[in-house]
Formats: structure tokens, C-alpha cells, sequence
């Protein structure tokens, strides 16, 4: 194991939530850390926010707020997923707070339940925390239901406290000014910050080192330096690279960790696709045998608004195991897909014809072309939004609209790259030169 | 759709599209509907029914469907088990975990509400609740794959290798064809540095799974670390044949063809290159590794010397060896790019740059003499690969010593070439 190899009693860099491994100089997670917990045992504030991006340890620190509340004094909810409706979102806080299932199924039960339930805790000494975790994707109106969730204090105090973390929409969301009334409850709006310079990680480094009980200066100035240029400063980054640079020395006897090394180290996991992941599902009974009554033929139904596919991911429906695949893609590479309006298209070939529903949607149609791509012909509609907005943008957003357009059309209509002969980067490039002409001559 | 559901559609309506509608489920669900209607009590009818309604995302009737199975059965754990399923479906995750604690109830070495159970606590972000969960799982049967390989994904996640490592291997002794596990372990010991079992896990991931588009870039992205350019562009082109949209393969393409063009410019086209790239950031803007490559292609990174002097230069070292002369690059030391050339060796240029580097810093390091003016390898067949660190460059060249002799060279083509290096490096 690297800790005998280098001499330490624990090992520095683990990715895991361990509050004896925290560093001072994470200023800004110390901060909001303590601010959040001050809000909630002192100050009884109503809203508490935590804005942080991916890896930079917000999940970490809620954590470690959750761990810091007394069990006897506090009743605490987290919810990891709050897209949910919020009948559903209401069940869940209300089940972690009792530890029973919840069975109410209006939302004035539940409201009325949770309202009791407040004060009864109240009454026990005890007060309610909330924690929702990923805030920034809570629907407009969740977030208008928890606002107004907050009105349920006494006169003197509040008898619960919301805290919201998120990634940076979530700031954005609540800092507008439709938000005014909800902003004006927030206690404490923390954020957690990258480490701001190469200086802030070197001491970051340095410090978890001697946290784990090294003596001698293990990482050169010159491979903090790289470790600072592909982290960008942040800290499960800063980790990783440090911890495999660490085993790499192990491997090959080094005493000082050179550049070279955490270059070599930090290149080899970009490279990466995601590890695999397990895939759950519940268990099916045997088959069961089919009767022999007659079912009339279906005939092809020009009503059918939605067809699926074999090879469609329309059916497919992402197990918990794939959600954390996406959060941890998330997690991994901070990347969040575009938002571009879905749309159909009619393709046509000489040897098969594969008709999809392209009766257009009302106010959706602006004009049309008939193209050649590849081997296809091809119908193309632009929606009237996407032609609206390229009008407005400048040429490079309207270049980077078109481009999303065509990714979005080839997603859709994946036989127009199936072919080995066919390469899909230049399918695309077509189609996003025939998007931009259209959008260039309207 | 179960096979069974497959075989009856057959049976009562041929297709005439390769495409599953809607109106399949439907027949399939009034199927079921008539078998309930027939024995209200026909838990298996419901079991089915569920799964249909969980495939077509109707979970409110899921939940229904799966609610009467508890009903029914109230003392199976599987019932539970599967009401909680539904629950995590809809992110409920709370309530999923109290069908799943009933399940336990039941009974307490039912593995797999133990092992949904950590799940939850693991998107809760409670590494070490998830944990001993995984480990309960695991006393109770220690052969239990699932418990295992979800442990080991935890470890993963949490970037704790050798632990990970340790439950991956297990798992192989058990299963040695797992292939999810194989390529997780090749990721990890390409991530040691350990290029020959990663290649050896991503092989055999291929071999059982020839489709696996990740299985293929990380198989490219090992041959590119180990200079075997030629195997990683087929690996990342088949990776791409199964999945044009793979980011990672993408990029990393991108990447070897913009270290191809760099030393041969003739070899492909640049706008060939940014076109890959646009393409990825129109899958998703926010891909930060494709900016950098962008930034790099778009902007110069280094401040170049007048070539002229540095070709100059080689054309010396040319005339003084002439035939023995095989290959010889000028580069920078930082990003490896050529800036002059005669037969230009990407691969060799990134392979000694960074044993040079390496060397360099190890003899900074230890105290011991410094580098004077140059490092000579002495390789197989009689060939010297000579390299000339200066500032922020270097110059190799790779020489055939029985064409030469070794006086004139080191004496005299070596002395000349270093002189003109440094007179065409520090003249800017």
C-alpha cells in the first residue's frame, strides 16, 4: 500500500467525507460549512442556500452538516432528486421525518400532516431540517410550493429550516428578481469556491500531507504546477491526481514527485470513458401462457403520435443504477447536455421507406426543404423558435444553434449514419450548412 | 418487452414494421387485464402487468400493480423488493427504502433489499452507510456478485483503487468473464500506469463484448499511451463505427490527429480535425477538453524561433551524415510540437521527450551531475538515437552507426549541429 511506501498513517488524499482530512485552506467550504450549521442551530434561519459546481464539495459538506446535528435535537430529510411532483417531494420529507411510509395522497393532507407534524416536534424540543440536495433542478414550481411551505412558522421563529444546494443555475434562479420574495428569506447564501491559485493548492496539498503524517516534501513546486493546471482547482480533482501520483511513485521508487509524472497521470484519465455500472431490475415471474382468443389485426394508425423503436431510447427506461451513471458523468467531466426543441423528419430512401409522423405541431412550421444528404432525401423543418433565435444572435451562436440542431436531427434519425461507409461527422457538417443557409436567407 | 409478451404479439398480429408501437403494449396490457379479470388473485398476471407499465413509464399504474402483488403476497420480499424498485423509479427514494427495510423484515439476508438499501444511501452521498450495507451483503454471501461489484463501484467512485481492486478481482476468481468488471479493472490499472493488464482486461472485455464502443477508445487510449498510433486510430475509429457520438472517442481522435498534423502537415486535413471537434461541442457545449484542444489548434502556444535556421540547421546535420542520418525532429519540450524536421517521428519525439524529462528532473533531483550537452541511446541493430535538450526544445535524431563512425560523429557532426541549435534558438 502507498501509505507504508511514503510513510503515512492515513491516506491523504481518499475521496471519501472525512472531516479530520479538511483542509483550512478550502476557505470557502469551511465557510459555508460553518455558516449553514450557525443558521440552523443559532440564528433558526428559515432558508439556508449552498451554490457550489460539481466536485467541489458540496455534497461533502452537507454531509458533513447532516452528521453534525444531534439526532436527539434534530429531524432531518434529504432529498437527493427534487424534480419530482411535489406531492410526491412532500411524501418523501415527511417519511424521513416520521420514519414511517407516508400513505396521504392530497396535497392539502399532506400540507395539513406536515404542519402537525412541526409542531408536535416542537413541542418535543426538536426542530425539522431539510436538506435538498441538487436544487438547481427543482421546478419553477417546487420551488414556489417550498417558498410558500415557509410560511408555516410560528410568530416568534421558524420551525424548520431549507437548506437548498445546487450548481450555479440555482443561483442564477434564485437571484432573479420574479424570486424577490423568496431571495428576502434566504439567512445565509454560501458558495463553495475552486481553489482560486496554483498557491491555495499547493497548501491545500501540503496540508492533507501533513494531516497524514508525512515529514518530507513529497510533490515538486513544479508538479503542483500541473496538478493546478488540470484540476483547475478543484479539490476530488486535486485529489485523484495526487492520490495516483502518489501510488505511481510507489510503483517506480520515486522520492519526489515530478511534473512529468502528474502529467502523465492526470492525461491518462481524461482519456477515459466512465467505469460500468451494475444494472438493477426487479424480478420478473415465469411466463405466463398465452390464451388462444382471437385479437384483431391492427392496421397502421395514422393517429399513432409516438412510435418506438427497437433501437429508440424512448422505451428505455434509465434504472437508479444509470441515474448515478449520469450523475456521475456529471460529476466526473461537469458537463450538462444542450436544450434544443426535439423535432421529426421525414426521410426517405429508394429501397426503404420508413414513414414517421411529421404532421407539424401547431405554430411549428415555417418552411421547408427538400435535401440530399448522403444518400437520404431529406424534408427539413425548422421550428419558428430556432429561427427566432438565430435572428437575434450573433453568427457564431447561430453557427453553434444550427450545430446542436443537427446533432439533435441525426440522434433522432440514427439510420442516416448507419452505414460503415458513411462518416457522421460530415453527415452533420451537411446538415448544419443546409440549417444555416435557411437561417441565414430568413 | 419479456419474450413471452414478444411471442404472443407474434401469434396474434403480424408485423409489418420492424418498430414495437404503442398499440403492442396496449394488446399486451389488455392481455393481462382479461387474465386478471378472470382471477383477481393471479399475482403473476400483476407481476407482468407491472413491468409493462414500468416499460411505457406509466408508473402510478406500476405502483398500482405492484401494491396489489403486496397485497396478495404480504409475506414474499420480493413483492417488496419490487414496490420499492417502482419507488426508485420515481425517485422516491425514501419510500423506496422503507419497502426495501420491509423486505429485510421478512428477511433479514434478503441480499438484494440490503444491497438496494446502499444503493439509496450511496445517491444520498453516504459513502460509509453504502458501505456497510455492501459489506452486509457480503458476509451474508460472500459469492454474491452484485454485492461485490457494487462495492467495488463504490470504491471506484470514490477514486479508492486498491480497494476497488481488491473486490474486482474477486469477482474475476469467481467470474472470470465479468465483463463489466474486466473493463473497470482495465480502467484501474491504466490508471496505474499498468498498460499491459489494461490491455489485456480491455481485450477480453472485446472478445465477449466486440460492440462496446468504451471498451474500444479505452483500448485506443492505451495503445496511444504507448506510442502504438496506428492500433489506437483503428480501436478509436471501431469505437466510433458502433457510436459516432462518443465524446471521449471523439476528442481523443481529435487529439492524435492534431499530433499527426503537427509532424506532417500534409497527413490530414486541420479543418478536418476542428470539424470532429465543433461536432462534439454541438453534442454539448460545455465539453471542456475540447476547448483546450480548440485553444491549442487556434491560437500558437509557443513563441517560435525563425525556422529558417533551425532547417538550416538539419540540413547541415544531413550533409555531415548523409545516408546515416534516418529521422531527425526539433520540438518543444513542453507540448512536443515539431517546429522543424526531417522524417519526422511523432512517436519517438513524445516517447524520448518524455524519457528526457524524466531524466532531467531525476538528476535535478538527486544531487548528482547535471546533464552537459546531450543523451545517446545506444538501441538494438546498431542504432544511436542522440538528444539534444536546449531552453525549451529538444533535437533527436535517430542515426544507422554502421553508417557512420562514432569519432566524426561526436566529434564533429554533433559539436556543429549543437552550435547551429543554439544560434537558431537564441536568435528570435
Amino acid at each position: 500500500m502507498y501509505c507504508d511506501y511514503w510513510k503515512f498513517h492515513k491516506p491523504p488524499f481518499d475521496n471519501v467525507p472525512d472531516p479530520s482530512m479538511y483542509v483550512d485552506c478550502h476557505v470557502s467550504m469551511e465557510n459555508v460549512i460553518s455558516e449553514t450549521i450557525f443558521a440552523i442551530k443559532e440564528a433558526n434561519e428559515c432558508f439556508a442556500v449552498i451554490i457550489g459546481d460539481i466536485g467541489l464539495g458540496k455534497t461533502l459538506s452537507l454531509r458533513i452538516i447532516i452528521d453534525s446535528l444531534e439526532p436527539k435535537k434534530y429531524r432531518v430529510a434529504l432529498i437527493t432528486n427534487p424534480s419530482i411532483p411535489f406531492i410526491q417531494l412532500l411524501r418523501e420529507i415527511i417519511g424521513q421525518i416520521t420514519g414511517k411510509q407516508c400513505e396521504e395522497k392530497t396535497k392539502v393532507d399532506l400540507l395539513e400532516m406536515f404542519n402537525q407534524l412541526l409542531f408536535q416536534l416542537i413541542n418535543q424540543g426538536m426542530k425539522v431540517v431539510i436538506f435538498i440536495d441538487e436544487a438547481n433542478a427543482i421546478s419553477p414550481a417546487n420551488l414556489e410550493n417550498l417558498r410558500l411551505l415557509t410560511n408555516m412558522q410560528d410568530d416568534q421563529s421558524n420551525l424548520f429550516t431549507l437548506v437548498l444546494a445546487g450548481q450555479m443555475e440555482l443561483a442564477r434562479r434564485l437571484e432573479h428578481p420574479k424570486r424577490a420574495n423568496l431571495f428576502q428569506r434566504i439567512g445565509t447564501y454560501g458558495r463553495i469556491d475552486k481553489l482560486p491559485s496554483e498557491e491555495t493548492v499547493k497548501t491545500y496539498i501540503e496540508t492533507r500531507l501533513k494531516l497524514a503524517g508525512s515529514q518530507t516534501k513529497i510533490f515538486s513546486d513544479e508538479s503542483i504546477g500541473v496538478i493546478w493546471e488540470y484540476s483547475d482547482g478543484i479539490p476530488r480533482l486535486i485529489n485523484k491526481i495526487c492520490k495516483l501520483c502518489l501510488k505511481a511513485g510507489e510503483t517506480n521508487e520515486f522520492r519526489i514527485i515530478a511534473p512529468e509524472v502528474a502529467t502523465q497521470v492526470a492525461e491518462r484519465f481524461q482519456k477515459l470513458s466512465n467505469a460500468a455500472l451494475q444494472k438493477r431490475k426487479p424480478r420478473s415471474r415465469p411466463d405466463l401462457e398465452s390464451t388462444e382468443e382471437e385479437i384483431e389485426e391492427i392496421e397502421d394508425s395514422q393517429d399513432i403520435s409516438k412510435t418506438i423503436t427497437s433501437q429508440e431510447t424512448v422505451t428505455k427506461v434509465p434504472t437508479p443504477a444509470e441515474n448515478l451513471e449520469d450523475r456521475s458523468k456529471v460529476i466526473g467531466h461537469q458537463e450538462t447536455p444542450p436544450e434544443v426543441p426535439l423535432y421529426k423528419i421525414d426521410v426517405s430512401t429508394p429501397s426503404v421507406d420508413k414513414t414517421i409522423d411529421t404532421r407539424p405541431k401547431e405554430n411549428e412550421v415555417e418552411e421547408y426543404e427538400e435535401v440530399l444528404i448522403g444518400s437520404h432525401k431529406i424534408k427539413l423543418t425548422i421550428p419558428k423558435q430556432i429561427i427566432k433565435q438565430a435572428a437575434s444572435s450573433d453568427r457564431e451562436s447561430a453557427t453553434k444553434l444550427a450545430g446542436s440542431f443537427a446533432a439533435q436531427i441525426i440522434k433522432e434519425n440514427p439510420y442516416l449514419v448507419n452505414s460503415p461507409l458513411v462518416d457522421p461527422v460530415s453527415i452533420w457538417h451537411e446538415i448544419k450548412d443546409v440549417i444555416l443557409k435557411k437561417l441565414n436567407s430568413t | 418487452m419479456k419474450d413471452s409478451d414478444k411471442e404472443f404479439l407474434d401469434k396474434k398480429r403480424p408485423k409489418q414494421l420492424y418498430d414495437v408501437h404503442l398499440k403492442d403494449y396496449e394488446l399486451i396490457i389488455k392481455h393481462y387485464q382479461e387474465i386478471i379479470d378472470k382471477d383477481e388473485n393471479f399475482s403473476d398476471a400483476y407481476v407482468n402487468l407491472g413491468f409493462i407499465y414500468l416499460d411505457t413509464e406509466d408508473y402510478d399504474k406500476a405502483i398500482k400493480c405492484f401494491q396489489k402483488i403486496v397485497e396478495l403476497e404480504p409475506e414474499n420480499p420480493e413483492a417488496y423488493n419490487n414496490l420499492g424498485y417502482v419507488h426508485e423509479k420515481m425517485d422516491m427514494f425514501d419510500s423506496a427504502k422503507k419497502c426495501y427495510e420491509k423486505a429485510l423484515k421478512l428477511n433479514k439476508n434478503d441480499i438484494e433489499a440490503i444491497i438496494n438499501i446502499g444503493h439509496i444511501l450511496e445517491l444520498q452521498g453516504d459513502y460509509h452507510s453504502a458501505l456497510s450495507q455492501y459489506q452486509k451483503a457480503i458476509k451474508i454471501d460472500p459469492k454474491s456478485l452484485s454485492a461485490r461489484f457494487c462495492l467495488a463501484v463504490l470504491y471506484d467512485h470514490h477514486d479508492m483503487y486498491d480497494e476497488a481492486l481488491n473486490e474486482y478481482t474477486e469477482i474475476i476468481q469467481i467470474n472470470p468473464s465479468h465483463t463489466k468488471t474486466l473493463y473497470n479493472l482495465g480502467r484501474i490499472y491504466f490508471q496505474f500506469g499498468n498498460y499491459a493488464d489494461a490491455l489485456k482486461n480491455f481485450q477480453h472485455v472485446l472478445e465477449l463484448d466486440p460492440e462496446n464502443a468504451d471498451a474500444w477508445n479505452n483500448l485506443g487510449s492505451v495503445y496511444e499511451t504507448t506510442n502504438k498510433l496506428t492500433k489506437a486510430l483503428s480501436a478509436y475509429n471501431k469505437s466510433l463505427a458502433i457510436n459516432p457520438f462518443h465524446e471521449e472517442t471523439n476528442v481523443n481522435l481529435s487529439n492524435i490527429q492534431y499530433l499527426l498534423y503537427l509532424s506532417d502537415p500534409e497527413s490530414i486535413k486541420i479543418d478536418d480535425i476542428l470539424r470532429r471537434l465543433h461536432f462534439v461541442l454541438s453534442l454539448n457545449p460545455h465539453n471542456k477538453k475540447v476547448q483546450k484542444l480548440l485553444d491549442k489548434i487556434q491560437k500558437p502556444s509557443l513563441p517560435q524561433p525563425k525556422n529558417t535556421k533551425l532547417n538550416s540547421a538539419i540540413d547541415t546535420l544531413k550533409e555531415n551524415l548523409g545516408g546515416a542520418l534516418l529521422a531527425t525532429d526539433i520540438w518543444g519540450s513542453a507540448d512536443v510540437q515539431s517546429v522543424a524536421a526531417w522524417n519526422p517521428q511523432p512517436a519517438a519525439r513524445t516517447l524520448f521527450g518524455k524519457i528526457i524529462n524524466m531524466t532531467n528532473q531525476a538528476l535535478k533531483d538527486s544531487g548528482f551531475a547535471i546533464l552537459s550537452k546531450y543523451y545517446l541511446f545506444d538501441l538494438v541493430d546498431a542504432k544511436i538515437m542522440i538528444v539534444i535538450p536546449m531552453g525549451d526544445f529538444m533535437w533527436g535524431m535517430l542515426i544507422d552507426g554502421k553508417k557512420v563512425q562514432l569519432e566524426l560523429l561526436l566529434n564533429i557532426a554533433l559539436p556543429k549541429a549543437i552550435a547551429a541549435f543554439e544560434d537558431a534558438i537564441t536568435s528570435n
